[in-house]
């Protein structure tokens, strides 16, 4: 219970912090919101009357905590505003946005995970192997390898040479789950692609230090056959904490699936953000980062509680 | 797994070269000129320099040294579970049960003598359970594996293998994860996994020495009343004199990677021959004796195989003189039944020294 209202307490402080930093870093970058509204209009003198309105209209002519005080007011009670250029509510783009993001993570890990996971596990049971080694040069490459760089050497094949599957866009699973999956296939590949890379170092790291624990020693003295002391003792005792790095994942990813949205013209939370600073849109902008970060430390610390309820330590 | 020797450097020709004889035995365990080196690195140090030592059927044999003697790894090298990318074992190293010979076995090989004949239980309860399954199912799991045995009959083997090592609450124990045992409960799980299989021989590194003085004392007798029972043979390696006291028959004395006396227990603790026992018994407080003051062995025991000549004893030796500085002593027998590599021991009778 006490742990409970920690976490809350902890979740609520993340939320403050993330607001002030987004708020503040927006208000810093140069670029007024009210001169790229009113467009290249602005470079007139005889605009100045105009935009002095339109600031004092958008609540930018009052003091920075004014300003901030003002949003999360209104944040609080669930209202993110209206993007000021479409006039679209914030929440509506960004629940709009976010399941595609959340496709694009959600398949990539569902697709790198059981790779990962056979090729960390197998790599370090043959650590000092050829096999390991191979695996050990695949995680590297994986990682090195920037997955906007991956996508676009897909959309060269898959795309432009063999004509199998479209180079971008979207379609809702609701629409039509075929088109779905079609325009999903490339920048989840290429996303897991490099998700690989990072999780099967997670796992073999992992592997390769239970392997050496004297409960496993207690296993080979057993006489156990080897394939039943990695498959199952190794396997297990490694990729338990799997589970939090995954869910960490999670939140690294969505910074990196902005590039794969921008490339594969996927209307994900990535898009949103970077069109709302392009276009010193602010209130998408906070509103988006905010929303997402609850998202972010949601899936997180659900990540976190399964781990503590699969760990048997740590259950009690 | 284990570099490759001569398997005719079993028996009689490994024993031939040595002047010792051995203890009465008919060949059940045996373990002959064992050699281990550690490679880490560019470094090569030895952790067995020179060990033989015999287990005769229903006997319990006592491996005693201090930490660092290579005891443990004496008794991890019986059953081929050195890390085989870091130790090497030497030239004419030799183990062998009932007539096979280990060293040089296919891992295939030693796995069928893991667990089913050979047992081995290790020095650390807390870490040699594994923490994220219970305890039944991972002891239960050499069963299944091995023995193609279904789940239920399984768990009815590993409830009377936790009877047996007198847990009497087997139906909690059993569906335990092991952080929610006590350490002695755990030690016992663990006797007991290594029983699952009916072994005839089980090899105990220090069952005893992470507990608490009481749950020792349970533990050890527990552990005596299975072996006589199930007429077992057990190696039991401790740094504990007064422990293989009162448990075993046979006693082996190792100093700095070799043995360096042998003999029955009894004898060896009445009056011991080399001055390394000696004072290892001197360091063991006794109940009877009265107020005396605890004899400390000055100095500490050189890493093994570092010092090239003479006996390794001889810097923390009172007795030690030119000789033994410059020729290792070698085995030879003492007495019918005792084996000694010291050139001044002690002469029971008299107090004398030999030479």
């Amino acid at each position: 219970m006490r742990l409970i209202a920690l976490r809350t307490g902890r979740l609520i402080g993340l939320l403050w912090l993330v607001s002030v930093l987004v708020f503040l870093a927006l208000r810093l970058s140069p670029g007024d919101p009210a001169a790229m509204l009113l467009g290249p209009k602005s470079g007139r003198v005889d605009i100045e009357p105009a935009l002095a309105e339109l600031r004092s209209q958008m609540g930018l002519d009052r003091s920075l905590p004014v300003q901030y005080g003002i949003w999360t007011k209104r944040v609080v009670m669930g209202d993110f505003g209206a993007s000021n250029r479409s006039g679209v509510p914030v929440r509506e783009m960004v629940f709009e946005a976010l399941p595609v993001t959340l496709w694009l993570i959600g398949l990539a890990l569902v697709v790198a995970l059981p790779i990962s996971i056979f090729l960390g596990i197998v790599g370090a049971a043959n650590e000092r192997r050829a096999i390991g080694r191979v695996v050990r040069l695949i995680a590297t490459i994986s990682l090195a390898t920037p997955a906007f760089w991956i996508g676009i050497i897909l959309i060269e094949i898959f795309a432009v040479k063999l004509d199998w599957l479209p180079a971008g866009g979207y379609v809702s699973l609701l629409d039509s789950p075929v088109e779905f999956a079609e325009h999903m296939v490339l920048p989840v590949a290429a996303l897991a692609t490099f998700m690989i890379g990072v999780l099967t170092r997670y796992v073999y790291a992992e592997a390769i230090e239970v392997r050496r624990q004297p409960y496993i020693r207690t296993a080979h003295a057993e006489g156990l056959p080897g394939r039943v002391i990695e498959l199952r003792f190794v396997a297990r005792n490694a990729l338990i904490p799997l589970i939090a790095v995954a869910g960490a994942q999670v939140g690294a990813l969505i910074g990196g699936a902005v590039l794969s949205e921008q490339l594969f013209g996927l209307p994900g939370v990535g898009q949103l953000v970077l069109n709302g600073v392009l276009g010193r849109d602010y209130q998408v902008v906070q509103g988006t980062v905010l929303i997402t970060t609850v998202f972010v430390l949601l899936i997180t610390e659900v990540a976190e509680v399964a781990y503590r309820l699969v760990d048997p330590r740590l259950r009690t | 797994m284990i570099r490759q020797h001569a398997g005719s450097g079993r028996s009689e020709l490994a024993l031939g070269r040595r002047t010792s004889s051995e203890a009465p035995t008919e060949r059940f365990f045996q373990i002959s000129n064992l050699a281990v080196s550690f490679r880490s690195g560019d470094t090569q140090s030895l952790g067995v320099v020179d060990c033989s030592l015999a287990v005769s059927e229903a006997t319990r044999v006592g491996l005693i040294g201090e930490s660092g003697s290579g005891k443990s790894v004496t008794a991890l090298a019986a059953l081929g579970l050195l890390d085989p990318t870091t130790a090497t074992l030497g030239e004419s190293s030799s183990i062998s049960f009932m007539g096979r010979e280990l060293v040089g076995m296919t891992l295939g090989e030693l796995r069928e003598i893991r667990g089913s004949e050979i047992a081995i239980v290790f020095q650390d309860p807390m870490n040699a359970l594994n923490p994220v399954f219970r305890v039944g199912d991972q002891m239960a799991a050499a069963l299944r594996a091995k023995h193609k045995m279904s789940r239920s009959d399984a768990r009815q083997r590993v409830l009377e293998a936790l009877h047996s090592v007198e847990i009497h609450a087997s139906e909690r124990v059993i569906d335990a994860y092991p952080h929610q045992l006590s350490g002695g409960m755990r030690q016992r799980v663990l006797i007991g996994a290594a029983l699952l299989e009916r072994p005839r021989l089980l090899i105990a590194d220090e069952p005893t020495s992470a507990l608490d003085v009481t749950v020792q004392a349970d533990i050890l007798s527990m552990l005596h009343s299975v072996v006589t029972e199930r007429r077992m043979s057990i190696l039991l390696v401790t740094h504990d004199i007064g422990v293989v006291a009162q448990f075993c028959d046979y006693l082996y004395v190792m100093y700095a990677g070799r043995i360096v006396e042998s003999g029955p227990a009894r004898e060896i603790i009445s009056s011991p021959l080399h001055p390394y026992t000696i004072g290892l018994l001197g360091c063991t407080p006794s109940l009877e004796g009265g107020r005396r003051r605890l004899v400390t062995l000055p100095g500490s025991q050189p890493v093994a195989g570092r010092a090239n000549a003479g006996c390794a004893f001889a810097p923390r030796c009172s007795r030690a003189d030119g000789l033994c500085r410059h020729l290792t002593p070698k085995m030879v027998t003492h007495s019918p039944g005792r084996n000694l590599a010291c050139h001044h021991p002690e002469i029971p009778s008299t107090g004398r020294t030999l030479e």
